[in-house]
């Protein structure tokens, strides 16, 4: 099967099991773009990542800039309607059936055990790129700014934490 | 609402939605029910719906909007337009990307985003289990999912198998009632 196709099909799984907001993505695809079929590198992954933080909309555009590494511009344009149609008709079939949804017994149980399922996954995914990324001294600090920063300011912008982060890298950083 | 409108009104929230899902929520709530097009109740029921359903939580309150306002139709502009302008741009980004992303001039860059990207992952994680893990059947799902992942299972298998425990496991509401 060709790369873009499989690439296309892990976008249209992940699309569907995404609970709780687009980082999910992250350990969902990280298994497969990088470990599995070695698509992009870790440290690729985290920059395509870093881009789709610093795009407005949805993060999940992060999968545009894989589609494109692996087939240029049709690539891109395929992984991109495969990430989202998936989620978009579901949550269009679901639009009549709101109340319904929200009092069935078996959406509830499911979402009990998937919600706390994912919340180990991201963190899991956290310490392993920590692990891997976080080696040297300066890196280490300017996470646990970051850090500190997302968790103690509830309000703070995403997109500009990593932006900034990007510049100071940029200014200390570079040329290395 | 006329279709153009409603296309216009999303294309400004997707090209100006920096910073998560919450500010693209807050954007909807200003441009949708502050001006009295969407009411507050409908609004819920959209963020509602995005957080149950897969997805970004904001291209599912998008989509659930623009069906109310303009039916099938409607929900297709409202989440097109939501998603067009990010697309574009990240389809001008990532040839640039992978033609000077090396350079060492702008390898400083990638270097400084990568521990913010990583904080970002590690503070969801953190806000989404405050408000997820309400008890400690919960909790026990979170941490073997947690240390299964460690272990490299596959992380497709284990949000299914999380979702299948929970239909196993979940407290009836009678047990509910009671503890």
């Amino acid at each position: 099967m060709s790369d873009l196709l499989q690439f296309c099909l892990l976008c249209a799984r992940t699309s569907l099991l995404v609970f709780g907001g687009g980082l999910v993505m992250v350990p969902l695809l990280q298994y497969d773009v990088v470990e599995r079929y070695q698509w992009l590198t870790q440290q690729q992954f985290l920059d395509a990542l870093a881009l789709g933080q610093m795009t407005p909309g949805p993060v999940l555009v992060t999968v545009t800039l894989i589609g494109y590494k692996l087939s240029g511009f049709p690539g891109a344009i395929l992984a991109s309607i495969s990430m989202f149609l998936p989620t978009f008709l579901l949550t269009l079939f679901c639009s009549n059936r709101l109340q319904r949804l929200q009092g069935h017994r078996w959406v509830k149980r499911f979402l009990w055990g998937a919600r706390p399922a994912v919340v180990g996954l991201i963190v899991a995914a956290g310490i392993m790129l920590a692990q891997q990324h976080l080696t040297a001294p300066g890196p280490i600090v300017l996470g646990i700014l970051c850090l500190g920063a997302l968790v103690l300011t509830e309000k703070i912008d995403t997109s500009l934490v990593v932006l900034a982060s990007g510049l100071l890298g940029l200014a200390l950083w570079s040329g290395q | 609402m006329r279709l153009r409108t409603l296309a216009l009104k999303f294309l400004k929230i997707g090209a100006t939605g920096f910073g998560g899902p919450m500010a693209l929520i807050g954007m909807m709530h200003r441009d949708l029910v502050e001006t009295g097009e969407v009411s507050e109740e409908t609004f819920s029921e959209g963020v509602a719906l995005g957080q149950m359903l897969p997805g970004p939580v904001a291209l599912g309150c998008a989509t659930y909007l623009g069906y109310k306002l303009r039916g099938a139709l409607g929900a297709t502009v409202s989440a097109g337009a939501l998603l067009l302008p990010p697309f574009a741009l990240m389809l001008v980004l990532s040839p640039l990307y992978l033609h000077y992303g090396t350079v060492p001039q702008v390898g400083g860059f990638f270097k400084g985003v990568g521990p913010a990207v990583i904080a970002i992952i590690i503070a969801t994680g953190w806000r989404m289990g405050r408000k997820s893990i309400t008890s400690y059947r919960g909790a026990i799902v979170a941490a073997a999912v947690l240390v299964a992942a460690l272990l490299k299972l596959h992380p497709a298998i284990l949000v299914i198998g999380g979702g299948l425990l929970g239909m196993l496991l979940a407290p009836t509401p009678r047990q509910e009632a009671s503890s």
